[in-house]
């Protein structure tokens, strides 16, 4: 059974008296396990479909299902609690909360999950760990570099062990040197087994991933596997 | 925890931002507040009795005439209080300045005659003794025992425990203590707060002005009532029975005679008596019911713009809130956690409101008069704090929740592209905000609408001419016959104060008059012109009985012949002065000296006038001057027991009151001094409303304009920054700098117009209200509101200046850049 399986979703915006369509008749599976780029130009819809496939978004059209969960029938509470024990983000922006130091930030996603506060400060010890970052910790995210800050980003979105992260243009505020550490982090995080799920404009950020969705106007214009030459290609590029 | 932990974080981080909430709803919660402890103790407070709810007042149904609906006669009183079985109790009362001397010190107390019944129909019971109860009152004049209130007995008597069965002397009589009072009951009374109570029967004992005469005449209206329903006995029924034994008594006493004039015979038919809810006792403060309600508005829309600014800048954290929600938090969370964050500026808002409120009440204070400041005991109860804490609740509740709200309806999913400002949710907030401080600026434009209506009637009433030189003047009062003086020895007593005071550097004159002047206070007589030609018309005029010198004194223009001397008030003579509105109503003209009038039927030599004075404000500053004759002091020798003397000084008068008890202690030092004050302060009690109401409504809407400068220029600077991009681009393709700051200060100007024109319309329905309480201006004075929106402009473009001038200094290359 695919984890992730959308069947003609749409979504449209109320604008002057009518509906502006973002997405239309979107219809994909993701198996657990995979990498997948969603591209696409601007305004084709890959943020919006992004913000449905992570449940923040309940009002489409369409069917989605997610491990076999109808999410288009779940109602707002069960959508996020079936978000908050599946999904992970990582933003453009990176979006870490200002006043809190890199320990409370990671700590944050497990204390809405009521993980008790023991575990709490095992699990933030040993992510710091794993992203190295034991050292920043009592620091606040304008203390921080843009790279390390999506570097605590990713930390933060993977440290509730979600089944799958849905990063958003996530090199997208950083040079390609620190872009290419984080892809580097979430081609780790996806070999470890976490599914992952990106949406890009960048064409060498979308090599790290097997597999490519193409948005065009809010239609899903491609769907193709990439080959492993691309992957050899993006690496190369990126040396 | 955690929240309290963040919220904390939040706090310390951002001082200024903290700061400023934390001031604003000091300010906005601690002046509502105050208004509140004001208008609960005017309007809303119940007596300290037990079931308050049970109290009625008994009054005279249908329409108030010159005597009032209150006031019965003393065999009526007595009558009904017999026969009655509806009530617990009827009781009476009477008030009256006494004069009390208490191991060697006098002092003029302020003293309630209280029938056998009253206390028991308060259900109040004593702290020491007993209280009056109907043994008391075996006969008039018998039964010389007093009772104290609590707060006497504490602060002026030390809290003796063995007080009672002490004696002290009130009015030249002994009285023996039997008892105080509970805590905190002072009287009935509003505004008056009673110190001691003595048996009702004693009243013509200690009031030499109380003819003996009101004991029987059932013509005669004083004596005011309440009782307390018995109980199982509602309101209703106790009406049907009080007025059954009512009736049964008129038509036994006070049956019109048959050949009597048949609307006597209506009006006797019609007579009944209402009961109407006694549990705020007696009596109210002219004009303060609807003063305080607009006062207790304006304070509220100053702390609902409060509200709107700290919501406005809450609001700035949509994109923040939408990024925890995409890390699982609930919505439950998230609003606990606003909540938490709200609570702790909310609480130190809070506690900084009450010595706010306190500073605001203490500003009030000298704005009452004296009597009124003491009576009200301004301060800040349990119940103003318990108000206190309800704002400052409903206050975190209403600006932590719109944030809320807002979030509820804001796309995570859009926070995640860092959208929150471009997107549909971003401008969604943006909109809001806008629409916020729209709100603020008509909010204020009401205030300020009202402030400038407020203080142009204020400015109208200190523009008019009182007729009497108020500058370099104090007064005080005396009651001789409280003391024990005969009529024969008040005249000696009143000229050797004269000459005390006469003596004293600085001062250039003295005079005296029965009735004080610009208090409120007047007396009607009916009167008759010898010659008048108009006989059908009724000739009524106020009267007052005044000493020599009284118009040179207070510097009145005398118009034709002349004013009293020394020689008219040792002998009275039959002589009279009027003013000039008693000769133009009844048309005197030039021929007014010489003419005769009489009180009553005619008969006798009646009085002749001997001068004619100017109009002036001899009981009111805003009322014009009514129909007024003046007799000398001796001439009416039932109305010489008390007397105000006015001195005039070439020096500061302000020097004078704390010296006049100490000259009048040399002539008598057991005379009692009252009502010490510079006739410019009275002048100033006399319209303490209009200055009351002007001051605080000047005050708020100076605060509410100020709010709303400080909640436009915040959403103006987060509008400039969030169309940072949008401008840089506008300037990239060739827009000036200047179109950018018009393109701000447009969006202002349109905030500014519909804010204004809302405000306008809610101003032009309240100055309607207000009109009663206005002088010489219409509640809907145009000038006045284009002043206020004029202001109220400059004020805005003065916040909006800043933030349009940024807007034009973007530099495009940094603005492209921008996210």
């Amino acid at each position: 059974m695919a984890m992730v399986r959308v069947q003609d979703v749409g979504k449209a915006y109320p604008y002057k008296g009518g509906r502006t369509w973002v997405l239309r008749q979107i219809g994909f599976e993701v198996q657990e396990g995979e990498f997948v780029t969603i591209m696409g130009p601007s305004g084709s819809g890959k943020s919006t479909l992004l913000g449905i496939l992570g449940m923040l978004d309940g009002e489409f059209d369409g069917q989605y299902w997610f491990d076999g969960e109808p999410v288009h029938d779940l109602k707002p509470g069960q959508r996020n609690r079936l978000h908050k024990h599946n999904v992970g983000f990582v933003f453009q922006q990176f979006h870490l909360l200002d006043d809190l130091t890199v320990y409370e930030n990671l700590d944050i996603p497990l204390s809405y999950r009521d993980v008790p506060r023991k575990e709490r400060q095992a699990r933030v010890a040993e992510i710091l760990d794993r992203f190295q970052i034991v050292g920043k910790k009592d620091l606040f995210p304008a203390q921080l570099s843009g790279g390390q800050q999506q570097q605590v980003a990713v930390a933060r979105a993977v440290i509730a062990e979600p089944r799958v992260v849905l990063a958003d243009e996530p090199t997208g505020s950083l040079h390609w040197g620190q872009g290419r550490q984080i892809m580097e982090l979430m081609r780790g995080l996806n070999e470890q087994g976490t599914t992952i799920i990106q949406v890009t404009h960048d064409e060498r950020v979308a090599g790290f991933s097997r597999r490519v969705i193409e948005l065009a106007d809010g239609w899903l214009s491609a769907d193709r596997e990439k080959i492993h030459v691309n992957e050899t290609q993006a690496r190369s590029e990126a040396s | 925890m955690n929240n309290l932990r963040h919220a904390m974080r939040q706090f310390t981080q951002h001082p200024g931002l903290s700061l400023c909430i934390v001031l604003m709803l000091a300010l906005g919660i601690g002046a509502t507040t105050a208004i509140f402890a004001v208008f609960y103790q005017v309007l809303v407070q119940p007596l300290p009795t037990p079931e308050p709810d049970r109290l009625v007042n008994i009054v005279r149904a249908g329409p108030a005439d010159a005597r009032g609906r209150e006031a019965f006669s003393y065999p009526m009183f007595r009558d009904l209080e017999k026969g009655q079985t509806v009530f617990d109790g009827i009781a009476a009362f009477s008030e009256l300045q006494m004069n009390l001397v208490h191991r060697g010190r006098a002092i003029t107390v302020s003293g309630i005659f209280a029938s056998g019944h009253y206390f028991k129909a308060l259900g109040l019971t004593p702290v020491l003794g007993r209280l009056i109860d109907p043994r008391d009152e075996p006969r008039i004049d018998e039964s010389p025992v007093i009772v104290l209130s609590h707060a006497f007995w504490q602060n002026r008597l030390g809290g003796d425990p063995e007080i009672v069965g002490e004696t002290l002397t009130i009015n030249g009589e002994v009285f023996t203590i039997i008892g105080v009072a509970p805590p905190g009951f002072a009287g009935t009374q509003l505004g008056v707060r009673s110190e001691i109570f003595v048996p009702f029967t004693m009243i013509w004992r200690l009031n030499p002005n109380q003819p003996r005469g009101m004991a029987e005449n059932r013509n005669m209206i004083w004596v005011r009532m309440f009782a307390r329903l018995a109980p199982g006995i509602s309101a209703a029924e106790a009406t049907v029975g009080i007025n059954t034994q009512f009736r049964r008594i008129l038509n036994e006493f006070e049956l019109p005679q048959p050949t009597a004039p048949a609307d006597q015979q209506q009006q006797f038919e019609r007579q009944a008596v209402e009961l109407v809810n006694g549990a705020h006792g007696q009596g109210n403060i002219v004009g303060a019911s609807q003063s305080l309600r607009i006062l207790l508005g304006v304070t509220l829309l100053v702390l609902l713009i409060v509200c709107v600014n700290i919501a406005n800048l809450l609001l700035a954290r949509g994109v923040e809130l939408a990024v925890r929600e995409s890390m699982g938090a609930s919505r439950g969370r998230l609003l606990a956690q606003l909540l938490t964050e709200t609570v702790l500026p909310a609480l130190l808002g809070g506690l900084l409101s009450l010595p706010v409120a306190i500073l605001t009440l203490g500003a009030i204070a000298p704005m009452l008069p004296a009597r009124l400041a003491g009576g009200l005991a301004l301060q800040i109860g349990t119940t103003a704090m318990a108000f206190a804490a309800g704002l400052t609740l409903a206050t975190t509740l209403l600006f932590g929740l719109l944030p809320a709200w807002r979030m509820a309806r804001m796309s995570p999913a859009l926070a995640m592209k860092g959208q929150a400002a471009h997107s549909q949710g971003g401008h969604g907030a943006m909109r809001l905000r806008v629409a916020l401080a729209t709100a603020q600026i008509a909010f204020a434009m009401i205030l300020l609408a009202l402030a400038g209506l407020f203080s142009r009637s204020l400015t109208n009433i200190a523009r008019l001419d009182l007729g009497i030189g108020i500058d370099g003047m104090a007064s005080f009062s005396i009651a001789p016959r409280l003391s024990g003086y005969e009529t024969g020895e008040t005249e000696a007593l009143y000229d050797r104060i004269a000459q005390a005071f006469i003596a004293y550097p600085g001062v250039t004159a003295v005079t005296s008059a029965m009735l004080p002047v610009i208090t409120g206070n007047a007396m009607e007589v009916g009167l008759g012109i010898d010659g008048y030609e108009n006989a059908d018309q009724p000739i009524t005029a106020n009267f007052n009985t005044i000493g020599p010198g009284f118009f040179s004194t207070l510097a009145i223009p005398l118009r034709a012949g002349r004013e009293f001397n020394a020689a008219d008030m040792a002998q009275p003579s039959g002589k009279l002065i009027v003013n000039e509105r008693f000769v133009r109503e009844y048309g005197l003209g030039d021929k007014a000296i010489g003419r005769r009038l009489r009180f009553g039927p005619a008969g006798g030599d009646g009085w002749e006038i001997v001068g004619v004075v100017a109009d002036a404000a001899y009981s009111s500053v805003k009322e014009s001057a009514p129909p007024q004759i003046f007799l000398p002091r001796g001439a009416l020798p039932m109305f010489s027991g008390t007397m105000t003397f006015y001195i005039r000084t070439g020096v500061d008068p302000d020097a004078l009151p704390p010296v006049i008890p100490r000259i009048v202690a040399g002539v008598d030092p057991e005379l009692p001094v009252s009502n010490v004050i510079t006739l410019r302060r009275q002048a100033q009690e006399n319209i303490f409303i209009d200055r009351l109401v002007t001051t605080l409504s000047v005050g708020f809407a100076g605060l509410a304009a100020l709010l709303t400068a400080i909640g436009l220029y915040g959403v103006l600077t987060c509008n400039v920054a969030q169309r940072t991009r949008e401008l840089g681009l506008r300037l990239a393709l060739g827009a000036r700098p200047e179109t950018l700051q018009k393109l701000v200060l447009r969006q202002v100007a349109a905030m500014t117009a519909i804010g204004i024109g809302l405000g306008l319309a809610v101003a032009i329905g309240l100055g309607r209200v207000a009109e009663s309480l206005l002088f010489g201006i219409a509640g809907q004075t145009p000038f006045i509101f284009t002043a206020a929106a004029a202001l109220l402009s400059i004020v805005i473009f003065g916040a909006a200046w800043r933030p349009a001038r940024r807007a034009s200094r973007i530099a495009p290359m940094e603005a492209l850049r921008y996210e």
